[in-house]
């Protein structure tokens, strides 16, 4: 038996009782073929690496009589590549987006196939061939449209095809091809730089410098009697000429098939928000006043809708004297507008008082405040009581909010146990933490329900923090909370908050 | 909130009336409006055409490779003869794997599964120590779904591995011109010459009670940098190769459920 059912809040459909369709839970849809973005053939090119050289001379008597040999090498540097790349390890070379396509302005979601072929292959590293991590001539799906091309250690490369977060004048979007390549930096224990040496032992030489990675051999010569002719500043030394090419292209057919997976504002489920979430800035530094510029706060409401921005916030500190030391307040200051006061709505500081000048205090806290301009980046700013060395933030909108104030609210040191948090049907809730793990990498984590997050790890002062995550529970639930495991970390604060 | 629902011209649709402005344009213009669209006849769904929940792939091991010193370099040294001489230890191996034929004779869009995980570009199936590692990305071409292995062993063997995958194949959106636009009956009920029917699946957002539930990636889900490799997923990031720096730690995704 089959029935259809339409109210003006809800439209289903179902078969002996089993709902197939609902706009209560609505199909994830998608444009006709005509708008899919198809490229056939597109060349997409990564660049030759950097490098530098590396030199091998040797030397020593037999039988009174002397003896040298010198064998030289090519080195890859240590160094990234990609859009606006900038950190470690550095150099940071630029490998521009390229716009390969639009799609309707209510895209929020594309399917990406490729069907790739490396048309070029770079040169082996220390005689093993760098293989394509894909199948060659077969349609990869690619989730997030992202693609790992080739690993070999001590490089790797990848390329995405992404959708913009903007929308162009015409009410577009584009579709951004990405590319992004990378060698490790890694410190060898070359003896020297460049050419002043007559000494048996490895010298480097050109960009690389000491992190180069020793890739391909150039030439070798001897050993032949007598001094002086093979080292780097020799008469006859091994030539140093760059004999490799470590480019790659590939020629690849690319299906982009955009669609929209949130019916924006409206989000299905009677009372719900949708929360975008991603860590929007992690730093390192003293400050007392931390900001962040060009935060994405995700599409504008429409008319008659509202937005929501949220934000967690840890910090942390392990050089002090005194505490706690509270993160105060936050303001947020959409792009063309004017600052908005944000209102805190969880916060826990945790000092450890260790008698000394290493006095440890870390802070957690969760800010919220009514968006409602057109503005998809705000310029956000947090200020603690005192200053603070490690910082870390993560941004959520929610739309159609049934109330700017949580459910339910989490402040807590608590540690290897599990801690509850109820959400309402279609809501959601946000965690995050601040902890120090006495320089330990492994063994504090951060979840619900057991569904361990990523930790983002602060480098200075051994500290770590947690990366905040966005839980969406669509079915209203309690949810278990567990910071830390047995053997982990000794001072901590961490926060959560649900909203619907 | 108000839903409309027409069929008219061809066209049949469910959408929420705007709030402001021409009422009707999610009807008339859909791929500008999907925003408001719940159901339009001339959008495309992903309805589940063939599944296989659980493809058992029995991957073999990799035997361990003990390098030697690259050519003409001094074998070892110490500390001012410098010892940064390499060690090409290990081996690669790819292999192919077909996970399901479905002989369709085109290319269909498909998505393959490992746990609750969808199969990124860059799959981490098995590791060991001293970077031993097995990864996985998927393919499709007009007659199966495939899964592309790349195994990775050091001067130790990478072991066999058991593994399980799930494969979904999703059904040419293109309609049925033997259905009409709507039909509400006892019997039968679809809408857009069959682009939604009671006997599909449709790829969906999740209500109360779902259990078949994954997810679609919003960002993206590999990443590069410092020669290594990261993946991320609901359930965290994973490095699934060497010592990843870089700045992806999260992703944006959509639960959705058939």
């Amino acid at each position: 038996m089959h029935k259809f059912s339409m109210t003006a809040d809800r439209v289903f459909a179902e078969k002996d009782g089993a709902v197939f369709f609902d706009t209560a839970a609505y199909p994830v849809q998608f444009c006709p073929s005509a708008d899919e973005v198809v490229i056939s053939s597109k060349a997409i090119t990564f660049p030759d690496l950097v490098k530098g050289n590396a030199y091998s001379y040797a030397r020593g008597q037999i039988s009174g009589t002397d003896y040298e040999g010198c064998a030289s090498y090519v080195t890859l540097a240590p160094q990234n590549w990609g859009p606006n790349v900038a950190g470690e390890p550095s150099p940071d070379y630029e490998l521009a987006d390229e716009v390969i396509g639009t799609v309707p302005g209510d895209t929020d979601i594309i399917l990406v196939y490729i069907n790739a072929t490396r048309t070029n292959a770079p040169d082996q590293i220390n005689g093993k061939s760098i293989p394509v991590m894909f199948k060659e001539g077969g349609w990869t799906y690619c989730p997030g449209g992202s693609l790992l091309v080739e690993y070999l250690p001590p490089m790797s490369r990848k390329l995405a095809v992404l959708l913009s977060d903007e929308l162009n004048v015409d009410g577009t979007k584009n579709i951004i091809l990405r590319r992004k390549q990378s060698v490790q930096r890694r410190l060898y224990s070359f003896w020297e730089a460049g050419n002043a040496t007559n000494t048996s032992g490895w010298t480097y030489g050109g960009t690389a410098g000491a992190y180069g990675h020793i890739a391909k051999h150039i030439q070798s010569k001897g050993p032949n009697v007598g001094f002086g002719f093979y080292p780097r500043n020799g008469s006859n030394p091994c030539s140093l000429t760059d004999n490799s090419d470590y480019a790659t292209g590939l020629t690849a057919d690319i299906r982009v098939v955009p669609g929209r997976a949130s019916i924006t504002p409206d989000q299905a489920v009677a009372g719900a928000a949708l929360a975008f979430n991603g860590l929007i800035g992690a730093s390192n530094g003293s400050y007392t006043t931390f900001s962040i510029s060009g935060a994405p706060i995700g599409v504008p409401p429409k008319v008659g809708h509202t937005r929501h921005v949220i934000i967690a916030v840890s910090t942390g500190r392990v050089d002090d004297s005194a505490g706690p030391r509270n993160i105060n307040s936050a303001s947020i200051t959409p792009a063309g507008g004017s600052a908005i006061a944000m209102t805190r709505v969880a916060h826990r500081a945790f000092y450890w008082d260790k008698a000394g000048s290493n006095d440890h205090n870390f802070s957690a806290a969760i800010f919220i405040a009514a968006v409602p301009s057109d503005a998809t980046e705000a310029a956000i700013s947090i200020t603690y009581s005192t200053t603070m060395k490690s910082h870390l933030v993560n941004c959520w909108s929610a739309y159609d909010l049934g109330s700017a104030s949580p459910d339910d609210t989490i402040e807590s040191s608590a540690y290897n146990t599990n801690v509850s948090i109820s959400t309402v049907a279609g809501g959601f809730a946000i965690a995050q933490s601040a902890m120090q793990s006495e320089g330990t990498s492994t063994g504090d984590l951060f979840g619900i329900e057991n569904s361990y997050t990523d930790r983002q790890e602060i480098a200075s002062n051994a500290n770590f923090m947690d990366a905040g995550r966005g839980f969406q529970s669509t079915t209203g639930a309690t949810l278990s909370i567990r910071h830390g495991s047995a053997g982990g970390g000794t001072a901590y604060s961490w926060v959560a908050a649900s909203f619907h | 909130m108000t839903k409309a629902l027409r069929a008219y011209g061809g066209k049949f649709a469910i959408w929420e009336k705007p709030a402001s402005g021409d009422a009707m344009a999610p009807f008339n213009d859909p791929t500008e409006h999907m925003a408001e669209v719940y159901f339009h006849s001339d959008l495309q769904y992903l309805a589940k055409l063939l599944e296989d929940a659980s493809v058992t792939i029995n991957h073999t091991s990799l035997a361990g490779v003990t390098g030697s010193g690259i050519s003409g370099a001094p074998a070892s040294g110490g500390s001012t003869s410098g010892s940064s001489q390499p060690i090409s230890d290990g081996d690669i191996r790819a292999t192919d794997w077909t996970l399901y034929t479905h002989n369709l004779g085109y290319v269909p869009l498909y998505m393959v599964m490992y746990g609750q995980e969808i199969v990124s570009g860059a799959t981490l199936v098995q590791e060991e120590s001293n970077w031993r590692r097995r990864i996985v990305s998927s393919f499709a071409t007009t007659s199966i779904i495939g899964l592309r292995e790349m195994a990775f062993s050091s001067d130790d063997t990478l072991s066999a591995a058991s593994r399980n995958y799930r494969v979904l194949v999703f059904r040419d959106p293109a309609p049925d011109p033997a259905k009409g636009l709507l039909k509400l009956s006892p019997a039968e009920v679809y809408f857009g010459q069959g682009k939604v029917d009671s006997g599909d699946a449709l790829i969906r957002r999740v209500r109360v009670g779902d259990t078949q539930t994954f997810y679609l990636p919003v960002t993206e889900t590999v990443d590069v940098w410092n020669g290594a490799v990261r993946a991320v997923s609901p359930a965290g990031a994973v490095n699934v190769a060497g010592n990843y720096s870089g700045g992806l730690f999260d992703l944006s995704f959509i639960e959705v459920a058939y």
